[in-house]
């Protein structure tokens, strides 16, 4: 159904986008540690996130057959966020943040986030008009 | 989840800064500690380094205060016979703190305290919009 796929990506969007803010934050964090580069995601993987959230095709894909199983592995733990963010400027301790830089992003994921939540909650409320007219 | 995750890692940004703070704060207050005798030295002035913890739950890197060295650089030599630690020719040993160096590490410590600050209320917004979809 096209309706739960919409809710699916924009659930996805707002993981990537947690994700990416929490990589922000760490760089923030981070802006005075000797040595420290600069992390982003990268927007170009974002297609792959989704593939990993969306149900597997009838049939294919690994399933969990035994509680005991490990679970799919978290793809924002680990490539995500491997990614190098380019440097604008280098410290001579050899670090790479730049704060005006990262408040500016952090502030850009924030915008994307609340149009993210929001439409979530627009297109919920379309679901619950349909609902109501049918009692 | 990532969010929650941004709070742990921007709360360790502001804990380092505010402990560089509290050095810079002993540092000025002790601008002016002698020895009490001519062999023994001054206040050492102090300096704070940090490093990344990798936190392995939340996979981000935290900041962490890696230790508090002290600066090797030369006492200050003042020509005061009359003071209790002043040698034969009459100098006294001051600490190596210079009020101007100190007073410009306290504003990058503010400066990226603030920054980190910043960091937690948006994401507390970003979960904000998130709890509102509830009514």
């Amino acid at each position: 159904m096209i309706g739960t796929s919409l809710f699916t990506l924009l659930q996805a969007r707002e993981r990537w986008l947690a994700a990416r803010f929490a990589t922000l934050a760490q760089n923030v964090a981070n802006a005075d540690t000797p040595g420290y580069r600069a992390r982003d995601l990268d927007p170009a993987r974002f297609d792959r996130f989704v593939e990993r959230l969306l149900p597997p095709p009838e049939g294919g894909g690994l399933r969990r057959t035994h509680p005991r199983h490990l679970p799919p592995p978290e793809l924002v733990r680990t490539e995500l966020r491997t990614a190098v963010a380019e440097a604008a400027e280098e410290t001579v301790s050899g670090n790479t943040v730049s704060l005006a830089e990262e408040v500016r992003k952090l502030a850009e994921v924030e915008e994307q986030y609340r149009l993210a939540v929001r439409l979530f909650g627009k297109y919920r409320d379309m679901f619950r008009t349909a609902v109501r007219l049918q009692i | 989840m990532e969010l929650e995750a941004s709070f742990a890692v921007a709360a360790s940004g502001m804990r380092a800064q505010s402990l560089r703070l509290r050095v810079v704060a002993e540092n000025l207050a002790n601008a002016d500690s002698t020895a009490e005798s001519p062999d023994a030295d001054p206040y050492r002035r102090r300096l704070v380094t940090f490093r990344q913890a990798l936190d392995r739950e939340l996979g981000l890197a935290r900041v962490e205060v890696d230790r508090i060295i002290t600066d090797s650089t030369p006492f200050q030599l003042r020509y005061e016979p009359w003071h209790p630690a002043a040698d034969k020719n009459g100098l006294v040993k001051y600490p190596n703190v210079k009020p101007l160096v100190e007073l410009v590490d306290m504003r990058e410590a503010q400066r990226a305290y603030e920054a980190n600050l910043q960091t937690l209320a948006t994401a507390r917004a970003m979960l904000r919009e998130t709890i509102d979809l509830l009514r």
